[in-house]
């Protein structure tokens, strides 16, 4: 695995004004949050729910950006915008698995940070 | 600094967290959050200052709680945060009176900190601005400003509080310097317009070509200069009261024009063709009797009947010389409290020179010769040298005294005693009466 972070923890850092403790809290909410909407868009792919596929992706997007995971937000942009449209459907999995991927790396980037 | 109520609408529970704790990074802000539009609207009892509202909300839209919140707090600052770049969106929502829209991105949480800033600085301006509206109507709450407990002055009082609680034209009469805009700032301030503006223009202060555009206003390119627009002082004094000094110096073109705005209540601007409605109320003031000027053929006559109104008039000092001393005292109170010095008081001897004075230039001149007496006197009081008249021995002022002939006489043989070191010969000759009178007033002590 690289060394390099896949993530940015400045805004998160900026937003609590540098409080330890509080960012700690926040990147343990972002995990949270963000498993919650990953668990959801797969179950919206499985059961065919574009609706919730969007809605989820929507979300987890601007999530993403706060911690500037750039690939896994512009590839998240993405799915929102075909489940909504409702066109070329079978991109979204592919699309999913590999944001899903990099952010189980930078989820167990965080819990690191936390621990 | 004043706190500000801040609300939070945010479905997303890590974005919503992280709104509130940067918010509540200045301990000024009350931060409060909420996850659907449902729960923002049950609070909105809490009269917040700002909210930020997610468009996407999962119960009702964005744009459904943001009308919601109109129909009930229509002034509080709305800040969209949407997911979504979408420029009609952003459009509608700003037409349907949103504070501003902004997509999420990582830095949303700064330029909502700037919108709040903004905010604050505009409520702690809204609220300055209120105190200072406050300040002034308790400056003219009419027993402070208009000094006296004579019943000329009682009467004043009981036409002002009829006055205020209708938008009847007021016609102010009294002579100079007894206070006409005060009055007219009295009514004004006390009246349920007393929020909006009052603006006085002095008739005879403004040269009589230029009155009609200081009155209505003129378009750009209306004449040779008019290089802008000019808003008149009929629209400046929108819904509150527009005040008229001096307006017996009004010509009778003038008068003509005049006349037409206040029966049609509505005016052009010069050079314009748009009519604008005239909400001001109209208070009127001269120092002239109109009635003579109606029948000298000075005035109109139609004008006057649409001018008088209620008229007040405002006695002469000279005639309500019980408040003369009331002012003194006043006067005396006020210059030591605004030069933080030490009340005076005045001697018996200073009292009656006061007394006997008419004051030509009435409460104006009342005032500027309290205020001199003030710095002239060195102790802690003020006596007969330290009250100084300025006014020259026009014949004018003189004649205001309103004494019989036999007391001029008396004053103008005294002034030319005085004037000759107690020669009586030589003030007989000068005055070509017998020098037996003067001695026989001498005798008597009436001199």
């Amino acid at each position: 695995m690289s060394n390099i972070k896949l993530y940015n923890l400045n805004n998160l850092k900026n937003a609590v004004g540098g409080d330890k403790k509080e960012l700690k809290e926040m990147i343990a909410l972002f995990v949270d949050t963000l498993s919650e909407l990953l668990t959801e868009i797969e179950t919206g792919i499985k059961e065919g729910d574009m609706a919730k596929v969007a809605s989820a992706a929507h979300s987890a997007k601007s999530n993403i950006d706060m911690l500037e995971v750039k690939s896994s937000f512009i590839k998240m942009k993405e799915i929102e915008v075909l489940a909504k449209a409702k066109e070329e459907l079978e991109k979204i999995p592919r699309l999913f698995d590999a944001v899903k991927t990099e952010m189980k790396q930078v989820i167990e980037g965080l819990k690191r940070e936390i621990k | 600094m004043s706190t500000l109520k801040i609300f939070i609408v945010e479905d997303d529970p890590f974005y919503g967290e992280l709104l509130k704790r940067h918010l509540s990074l200045n301990p000024d802000n009350q931060v409060y959050l909420f996850k659907t539009g449902k729960e923002c609207l049950k609070n909105m009892q809490l009269n917040p200052d700002f909210i930020s509202l997610d468009y996407g909300l999962p119960d009702i839209s964005g744009l459904e709680v943001m009308k919601k919140i109109k129909l009930t707090h229509p002034h509080v600052p709305i800040v969209i945060v949407s997911g979504q770049e979408d420029v009609k969106t952003a459009i509608d929502l700003l037409k349907e009176g949103a504070y501003d829209y902004f997509t999420k991105t990582a830095d949303t949480k700064d330029r909502l900190w700037n919108a709040v800033n903004k905010v604050r600085e505009h409520k702690a301006l809204h609220d300055e601005l209120d105190e200072l509206k406050e300040e002034v109507t308790k400056k003219y709450a009419y027993e402070k400003s208009i000094i006296g407990k004579s019943e000329a002055i009682k009467q004043v009082y009981r036409l002002i509080d009829k006055a205020v609680r209708t938008n009847i034209t007021v016609s102010i009469t009294g002579e100079t310097g007894t206070g006409k805009e005060l009055v007219a700032k009295a009514i004004h301030y006390n009246s349920p317009r007393a929020k909006k503006p009052f603006v006085a223009i002095n008739v005879s202060a403004v040269p009589g070509e230029l009155i009609e555009s200081e009155l209505f206003g003129y378009e750009k390119g209306a004449f040779t200069g008019a290089n802008t627009r000019k808003i008149g002082k009929f629209e400046q004094a929108d819904g509150g009261t527009l005040f008229l000094d001096e307006i017996g110096e009004m010509d009778m073109g003038m008068q003509a024009k005049l006349l037409r705005v206040l029966q049609e209540r509505e005016l052009t601007r010069i050079g314009g063709n748009t009519l604008i409605p005239v909400t001001a109320r109209i208070i009127v003031a001269t120092h002239r009797d109109l009635a003579k000027e109606v029948q000298a053929g000075n005035f109109r006559q139609d004008l006057y009947y649409r001018l008088l109104g209620l008229p007040i008039e405002i006695p002469p000092l000279r005639q309500r010389k019980g408040d003369i001393l009331v002012l003194s005292q006043h006067f005396i109170k006020t210059f030591a409290k605004e030069n933080k010095m030490k009340q005076k008081t005045l001697t018996k001897a200073a009292r009656d020179k006061l007394l006997g004075y008419p004051f030509p230039g009435n409460v104006r001149e009342l005032k500027a010769i309290i205020d001199l007496a003030m710095v002239m006197a060195d102790g802690e009081v003020i006596d007969e040298e330290h009250i100084i008249f300025k006014t020259s021995s026009d014949i004018t002022d003189f004649l205001l005294e309103e004494n019989t002939l036999a007391d001029y006489t008396k004053k103008i043989i005294r002034y030319y005693l005085n004037k000759n070191n107690g020669n009586v010969i030589k003030t007989a000759k000068q005055l070509d009466i017998g020098k037996s009178t003067i001695y026989r007033l001498l005798k008597n002590n009436e001199l």
